[in-house]
């Protein structure tokens, strides 16, 4: 075990047992595996994100490194101390960021709310005074501080959720769906946010979502987990470069009708293609083909050979929602079959 | 500030943020206490019951009702705390800071206790002067009987915290064992009045020797008279009150193992 790192976790596994109504209390409990075997290791300073699918296993991550929910096996280690044996002196390390609206007492004012939390962390009362009045500053809530939080917004309860978070000054941070319920403007400005203000480069953020703009915008690494399990760890570059099974290209051609370049798909390589009529007349088409193959310049000759013009060629990079839809589904965001689940085990970064 | 102090605060500022919050504390003891004192006239007030002094209906009733919400509130504030919080949503950040489960459930109750000795104290007032009870009371006789008491009914409350969270609902056992202790202890009429069969299940419930105790006391009873009901409810509190701080850690773990802390 690492003593430097923010956290650790090896072999971590949770089942849950489900009993599912009166029948249950004969039959006995059918189990449901929400973790297996996660092994994780993140850096103090780093923004480490978690992401994955509803259902993957991500808030049952946190809330075991947040003593929420105690581990069926494994080890888990928050500040080198585990968080069966040692849950109180955990939790003084620790803070949360919920995406759940419900987590405040709304007829309190947000000054109130966080004086309140601030005394759970027996934080004397004029060191929390101050530590309130700097978190309210930081997260931008000077003119709202002393306004009940029912009159708040989404965003300003989220920007209030982060300052409650911070109370303590934690060593990590979790945010368990920082941006849920928020527009994507707000959305994008609570991610700048975090990533200007929370992260100081000696705190670990550790980011749980299913949003692969907000892990490419945030986070340092990633890690993608899926049915419990984590299939990929690395930097978004590598986790790029190793699901970046296919390449996409885009075409605006000429001169050709819609049957004929539907057949490209019979191209050697063509995983897809997708077509759509263009103002002008032209047909615009998204090409996936497998990477490394000779399948683009073989598309535009089989065009010109058919009469056609290709006004415009460009590759386009695939989001890594694309690339996440590949991993997960096994399959292209079009259907097409690709890489599956399994496969994806042999291209663990690290 | 200490933790009790930021539970009574923001208890007390939540309770506030209700314009009306005084208002209705202040009617429902201006207007049972009415009704009481009303039915005490009706009744020809002024004749003794069983014997004493200033045991007159309305010094019977109003003490019973006194103290019979202290204990009530001692056992209804934790689960009931954890209820409101486990549907607010705000039971799991609270256990994310370091506070124990012990603490946090006996400091989420504080708020409404003390609402609850505040309306004894009122009961208490009125009837020593406005209507002349109590003169003569000695108050180390009703505290001796009165906290052992309170930590009987708190050991209750801890044990049916204990089911709410595990089953996310109210506690129905609870409410049916304050119903019958209600009727059985002698809150508003002597237990004489009780059948003769039904009597002797009156020893059965706590409360009956927390208000006798304590209405002895009211009375000017010097402690000796009272120690036997002060023993008996100490040694149920040294029991009770383990057992349901078993109960409530073994909840919560459970509640943790299951994953169902923040449901509701």
């Amino acid at each position: 075990m690492n003593d430097d790192l923010a956290v650790e976790t090896r072999a971590l596994t949770k089942r849950f047992s489900r009993r599912h109504g009166w029948r249950g209390l004969f039959r006995g409990a059918s189990e449901k595996i929400a973790l297996d075997h996660v092994d994780l290791a993140i850096r103090p300073g780093e923004i480490f994100g978690l992401l994955g699918p509803n259902g993957a296993g991500k808030t049952t991550l946190v809330k075991i490194l947040s003593t929420l929910v105690l581990p069926s096996g494994g080890l888990a280690l928050v500040g080198g101390l585990d968080v069966t044996r040692h849950s109180r002196e955990v939790r003084r390390r620790i803070g949360m960021v919920y995406g759940d609206e419900r987590t405040f007492f709304w007829r309190l004012s947000v000054r109130e709310n966080l004086r309140f939390y601030a005394s759970l962390y027996r934080l004397p009362a004029r060191g929390a005074r101050r530590r309130v009045d700097e978190l309210i500053g930081l997260v931008g809530l000077e003119d709202a501080a002393d306004v009940p939080m029912h009159h708040f917004s989404t965003g300003m309860k989220q920007r209030a959720a982060i300052a409650r978070g911070l109370v303590s000054d934690p060593e990590i941070l979790f945010l368990d769906e920082p941006t849920r319920g928020l527009d994507p403007l707000a959305a994008l400005d609570l991610r700048r946010f975090v990533r200007e203000r929370v992260a100081d480069g000696r705190r670990a953020v550790l980011v749980a979502t299913h949003m692969m703009a907000e892990a490419e915008e945030l986070c340092d690494r990633v890690a993608f987990l899926n049915q419990g399990r984590v299939q990929l760890i690395g930097t978004i570059g590598e986790i790029r470069d190793a699901l970046q099974t296919e390449e996409a290209h885009e075409l605006v051609v000429d001169g050709v009708g819609w049957h004929a370049l539907e057949r490209l798909r019979g191209v050697p390589g063509v995983t897809s293609v997708r077509l759509e009529r263009l103002a002008s007349g032209r047909l615009f088409a998204d090409l996936r083909a497998q990477r490394g193959s000779r399948a683009v310049p073989d598309v535009i000759r089989a065009i010109v050979d058919a009469g056609g013009d290709v006004w415009s060629s460009a590759p386009r990079e695939l989001s890594l929602e694309e690339m996440f839809a590949i991993a997960v589904r096994g399959r292209s965001v079009d259907d097409q079959p690709t890489l599956g689940v399994r496969d994806m085990a042999a291209v663990l970064v690290r | 500030m200490s933790v009790v102090g930021a539970f009574l605060r923001r208890d007390f500022l939540i309770w506030s943020s209700y314009r009306l919050a005084v208002f209705w504390q202040v009617l429902g003891v201006l207007l049972l206490g009415g009704l009481v004192y009303f039915v005490g006239v009706t009744l020809g007030d002024g004749q003794p019951i069983g014997g004493r002094r200033s045991a007159s209906f309305i010094a019977f009733a109003f003490s019973g009702i006194a103290i019979t919400d202290v204990v009530m509130q001692a056992m209804y504030s934790v689960p009931q705390a954890i209820r409101e919080n486990q549907k607010a949503g705000t039971l799991e950040p609270m256990l994310l800071t370091p506070i124990g489960a012990i603490a946090l459930l006996l400091s989420s109750s504080a708020f409404k206790f003390a609402l609850a000795l505040g309306r004894m104290l009122c009961y208490f007032a009125v009837g020593w002067v406005l209507l002349g009870f109590w003169h003569d009371t000695n108050p180390g006789a009703v505290l001796i009987v009165l906290v052992p008491g309170v930590a009987v009914f708190a050991a209750l409350g801890s044990l049916s915290a204990a089911f709410v969270v595990l089953v996310k609902q109210g506690d129905p056992v609870l409410i049916a064992y304050a119903a019958v202790t209600a009727m059985l202890s002698g809150v508003f009429f002597p237990i004489d009045a009780l059948p003769a069969w039904v009597q002797p299940l009156s020893a059965l419930v706590p409360l009956t020797y927390v208000l006798a105790g304590a209405r002895a006391g009211l009375d000017g009873a010097p402690i000796s008279q009272v120690l036997a009901s002060a023993f008996l409810l100490a040694a149920l509190a040294a029991v009770l009150l383990p057992l349901g701080v078993v109960a409530c850690n073994w909840a919560v773990d459970r509640a943790k193992a299951e994953g169902s802390l923040g449901q509701y």
